[in-house]
């Protein structure tokens, strides 16, 4: 095959990019092995190696935002030929949405999350503590084996990492690239129309930052134990675990509202297995934080922080390795192809796992182990039984989540074995939402009840006398508050449920306990919002839960008689859709909704949908409009997303969002079909003349040029003409007007139909309209005149033409100038009472022969012909013809077009939907004020 | 608590069930959850005139039989482009009810996507 030579290829791109990706390489191997070297060196040396560690960084840093800052670039200037841009963008994406194409793609997440490792590495650098350069060989350890996921580098025949700087003609292998001009010929992919929001841009980088600080605590763990240092490294990792648990947290609820927001499920949290992994490491690490709690103010459970923690960390690994490689497969709506990178990322799980427990393991027998058990009236046995939990909630979640992965690793088995046992393969539980609700019920109502009480507890309460009298005192009062409230639930619930009740209750304990422990001695001490904050939030968030799960309503419309009531009366089953037509109303539940209006703007048709409360009297209450969308692909050829719309109360709100929309406005193919398959009839009318068809009969009232539709622009030299045509069927007593129209541009033709959705109507003017108006050249009706520049002669009826002036450079819309051509244009001005009317007729010469292009007049029906020059004495001769005889128009009438105007939609109300919104702040929050205040006390 | 723990693992694992297909659906009457492909030949209703909530199709499953599935919802975005189905639900004599699908479409990266600009 012959060499190829591209053109308008950037490969410098290509070469940098490459180069940047190998020095972060390399940096990232150099900061590993040196800060082992530094613990082997000599006191003295200790100080040059930390310089060129820290040297190290910096120049790892410049690299890895020189990627990134490459990347960035190639994508804003939409270089096509490298295949990830190709990927994720397209000349129409608006610019603000360029990071989020940048993180789209998985090479762009990986490069996110080693982003926020500088970040980390860059405060984690400017410690004080003894554990700096451990702390960043650990770090870089995790770094080094993020760089490997884009190296693009082949072992022999493996390859490892995906490299973001390939070309688009190295990954595929296409006809096209035997162009070599293919650059200017390729368009972009375009980024996923669904996530070209506000979400995008903010939820990634904050998961990212959640996941990759989950770290730090693990460098303060594995530096504080491989440096026998087993308790000083509690102090400084403190604040970075609360950090981290508060922005991992924050980032898996701006998911779930994400998902709430702008997607069609209708809920915040669907157990898919994506979010379950990602909440999985945020349970573990919190567990771990209450462990770490109990070490610093007990010196117990030293060990159970650094397990939980190496445990969070592995499981951050398990879960990237689940969302990247592909196994999830059928069980997740975000089932992402994988890029190869399977066998790296299960490299990376093992890494992560192996190497704690092998610190763990050799460091073990020197941790400090106090010989007595944790008292049951201490805070930290509690404490612990609490992390325990949290541990086996995670545990339960990922058991069930990780079904594929299991059967997955049942067929790399069956293949050693050289056998199939895909018949053994599980799927995942048939109602994954109850599935999971069943367990982590009880771990809410186990947690809710922990919180309570504990925070009454005292650290080494056991050695204090046991429990004080004010602490049962305080949990009476926490008591019989939450059992007010929990049957105050009780009759709020619109289901009665026992296992609910128990979590309400928990719920309300929770609440109650942190309240008041707040009023009793928060006041005081503003180091103990923290805890409040987290725990009332967590309360709050159980309530919101029960709320919006027991009390989410459908609304649907009644139906005295549901065609499979009898057959079947499941809830389940009974469709959560109701049909709206335009302008009708319809009761939905204690609602009236209208469909009011639609309308199309660049690639969105939003829709006004009117809600009036009403009730059983018919008496109007409140009403409030939502306006849900429905949003079409690049192209505008196919529904890309229906994005809900939803009204916000404070006690609940109300989601709408529109499930189907009639099959013409859903897709150009299908409406294209529907097109096709109409049956016009033709008919010739005249003003005032009657035609008949199956259901109705069609009156044409008037007939005229000068036709202007609404949001469509005409042009000079348009010919336009429309239609009035009364319809009435045989029992109305009313009557439809409709108005068709037809616009001639050159050799366009722009149809405009006359519609009644309702009747299913659709009326068009025929083409043929142009022959009719317009006869070809039939020398008895043509008129010949001869002007000067500037004369005018008189016709008849009273009219004057006037040549008024030439153009020399003419453009037409039926004229498309050529090489060689000579051609001028002349500009007629035909004066008819005090109105004007321009036409420019042309004379064009083409190749020695002279072809007159002829200009025409819509009312009344002339046509111009400019015939013959004389450049001598600057006459010019121009032929016209009139036509008066036009008094029958050709229409077409279809009665059996699809109504458009209608849609399904559902609704739903979602009652303490702003419960869950609060206590997961409230918790958050928690955190956030922990860190601050434990850095504050810190050494940092 | 160890005890425990294993108690409710066993429980949860009892939630845990094969991919079935239209037989073992018809056998057990139990409601399971069916892995199959869409049978594009066959005819697709949905009329949202005359019931919103009736979406009717034809499913393959793994065994090879093809039953005609009725969705008691509104017809799902992109259905005919789907690969994959997963039906969950129930047989009813000879048409099985579901109540979920889960739809995998193919992937966007394919080969002769690669758009080429128009000329004009």
């Amino acid at each position: 095959m012959q060499e190829i030579k591209y053109v308008g290829e950037q490969l410098w791109i290509q070469s940098t990019g490459h180069f940047l990706i190998l020095s972060s390489f390399f940096s990232a191997l150099f900061i590993l092995i040196s800060s082992i070297l530094y613990f082997k060196a000599h006191e003295d040396q200790r100080i040059t190696w930390a310089k060129w560690i820290r040297g190290g960084f910096y120049f790892h840093s410049f690299s890895l935002i020189g990627i990134i800052g490459l990347i960035l670039w190639m994508m804003s200037d939409l270089r096509y030929e490298y295949h990830y841009v190709w990927e994720h963008v397209s000349d129409d994406l608006p610019m603000k949405y360029i990071l989020s194409a940048f993180w789209e793609g998985q090479e762009g997440s990986f490069l996110l999350w080693m982003f926020w490792n500088l970040v980390l590495g860059f405060f984690l650098i400017r410690r004080k503590d003894p554990f700096v350069i451990s702390n960043l060989g650990v770090l870089f350890g995790v770094q080094l084996l993020l760089v490997s996921m884009i190296l693009g580098v082949y072992v022999g025949e493996t390859r490892i990492g995906s490299n973001p700087f390939l070309l688009l003609r190295q990954t595929m292998d296409i006809p096209i690239f035997k162009n070599a001009d293919y650059v200017s010929l390729i368009k972009g992919n375009g980024m996923n129309p669904l996530l070209q929001n506000y979400w995008m841009l903010i939820h990634p980088p904050t998961l990212f930052l959640g996941f990759a600080s989950v770290v730090v605590p693990v460098c303060y763990g594995i530096s504080g134990l491989l440096l026998g240092k087993y308790e000083e490294w509690l102090k400084p990792a403190l604040p970075w675990s609360l950090f981290s648990a508060s922005v991992l947290g924050l980032g898996i609820l701006m998911g779930g509202a994400w998902a709430y927001e702008a997607l069609s499920f209708g809920g915040y949290w669907a157990w898919d297995p994506v979010e379950n992994m990602s909440l999985v490491p945020w349970l573990v690490l919190v567990g771990g934080i209450h462990a770490h709690l109990v070490a610093q103010h007990t010196r117990y459970s030293i060990r159970a922080s650094f397990i939980l923690y190496g445990l969070a960390f592995a499981l951050v690994i398990y879960s990237t390795y689940l969302t990247r490689s592909g196994v999830l497969g059928d069980t997740s709506v975000h089932a992402f192809t994988g890029l190869g990178l399977g066998w790296q990322l299960l490299f990376f799980i093992a890494a992560s796992v192996f190497i704690p427990m092998w610190v763990y393991i050799s460091a073990t027998p020197h941790i400090p182990r106090i010989k007595e058990e944790e008292a049951l009236s201490s805070r930290e046995f509690w404490m612990f039984i609490g992390s325990l939990t949290l541990l086996f909630s995670a545990g339960l979640i990922s058991f069930s989540t990780s079904i594929p992965v299991y059967n997955k690793l049942l067929d790399f088995i069956a293949g050693l074995a050289g056998t199939d046992w895909s018949e053994w393969h599980k799927s995942a539980p048939v109602d994954v939402v109850a599935h999971h609700n069943r367990f982590q019920l009880w771990i809410g109502v186990l947690i809710g009840f922990l919180t309570g009480f504990s925070i009454f507890l005292r650290y080494q309460g056991g050695k204090l006398n046991g429990l004080q009298k004010s602490f049962w005192k305080n949990i009476l009062l926490n008591s019989l508050a939450s059992l007010a409230l929990t049957i105050l639930t009780y009759f709020l619930m619109d289901q009665k449920s026992i296992p609910v009740l128990v979590l309400a209750a928990a719920g309300w304990f929770s609440f109650f306990g942190s309240l008041g422990y707040l009023l009793k001695y928060g006041l005081s001490n503003p180091r103990s919002y923290a805890s409040i904050a987290s725990h009332s939030g967590f309360g709050l968030l159980i309530l919101g839960i029960i709320f919006t799960g027991v009390n989410k309503k459908n609304l649907v419309p009644e139906r005295f008689f549901q065609e499979d009531f009898l057959l079947n009366d499941d809830p389940e089953t009974a469709g959560k859709h109701f049909l709206l037509i335009k302008e009708q109303p319809k009761l939905v539940k204690n609602y009236q909704v209208t469909y009011l209006k639609d309308t199309m703007e660049a690639r969105f048709r939003h829709y006004n949908i009117l809600f009036q409360e009403m009730d059983t009297m018919g008496n109007k209450g409140e009403s409030f409009v939502v306006a849900p969308q429905i949003q079409y692909d690049n192209k505008l050829t196919k529904v890309a997303a229906s994005n809900p719309s939803i009204k916000r109360y404070l006690h609940k709100d109300v989601f709408t969002l529109i499930a189907q929309i009639p099959a013409v406005q859903m897709d150009a193919e299908a409406a294209q079909k529907a097109e096709d398959s109409l049956k016009y009839e033709k008919y010739l009318l005249g003003i005032g003349d009657t035609a008949f068809g199956s259901k109705q009969y069609f009156i044409l009232k008037k007939f005229y040029s000068g036709f202007a539709p609404s949001d469509f622009k005409l042009e000079q030299g348009d010919l336009s003409f429309g239609a009035e045509i009364e319809v009435r069927s045989l029992e109305d007593t009313a009557a439809t007007l409709l108005t068709p129209g037809i616009i001639f541009r050159g050799n366009t033709l722009f149809r405009f139909p006359g519609e009644s959705d309702k009747k299913g109507i659709r009326i068009q003017i025929n083409e043929e309209i142009f022959e009719a108006a317009y006869p070809l050249e039939n020398d008895a009706d043509f008129k010949t005149i001869v002007l000067k520049e500037g004369q005018s002669l008189q016709i008849n009826d009273g009219r004057t033409i006037e040549l008024k002036s030439f153009n020399r450079e003419p453009s037409s819309t039926i004229y498309e100038k050529k090489e060689g051509d000579i051609a001028i244009a002349a500009n007629l001005i035909l004066k008819e009472g005090g109105k004007e009317k321009t036409v420019n007729p042309i004379y064009l010469i083409r190749e020695q022969t002279i072809i007159p292009i002829p200009d025409r007049i819509a009312e009344p029906f002339m046509s111009f012909y400019f015939t013959k020059v004389n450049p001598d004495n600057g006459e010019m001769t121009f032929r016209y013809s009139e036509n008066k005889n036009l008094n029958k128009i050709p229409v077409e009438i279809s009665e059996n077009a699809p109504r458009t105007d209608y849609l399904v939609m559902e609704a739903i109300v979602f009652p303490g939907i702003n419960l869950v919104w609060l206590g997961s702040l409230l918790m958050i929050s928690g955190l956030a004020a922990g860190a601050y205040f434990r850095k504050k006390a810190g050494t940092i | 608590m160890v005890i425990a723990g294993i108690a409710v693992l066993v429980s949860a694992s009892k939630d845990i069930t094969s991919y079935s297909s239209f037989q073992d659906s018809r056998q057990s009457g139990r409601t399971v959850k069916i892995v199959g492909q869409l049978a594009k030949d066959k005819e697709m209703e949905y009329d949202p005139v005359k019931d919103p909530n009736r979406f009717s199709f034809f499913v393959t499953d793994k065994s090879g039989e093809t039953v005609q599935v009725i969705l008691k919802a509104a017809k799902p975005q992109d259905f005919e482009l789907s690969e994959q189905i997963v039906v969950t639900g129930k047989m009813e004599g000879t048409t099985f009810i579901a109540k979920d699908v889960l739809l995998k479409c193919p992937s966007k990266y394919k080969d002769e996507e690669v758009y080429i600009k128009s000329e004009s």
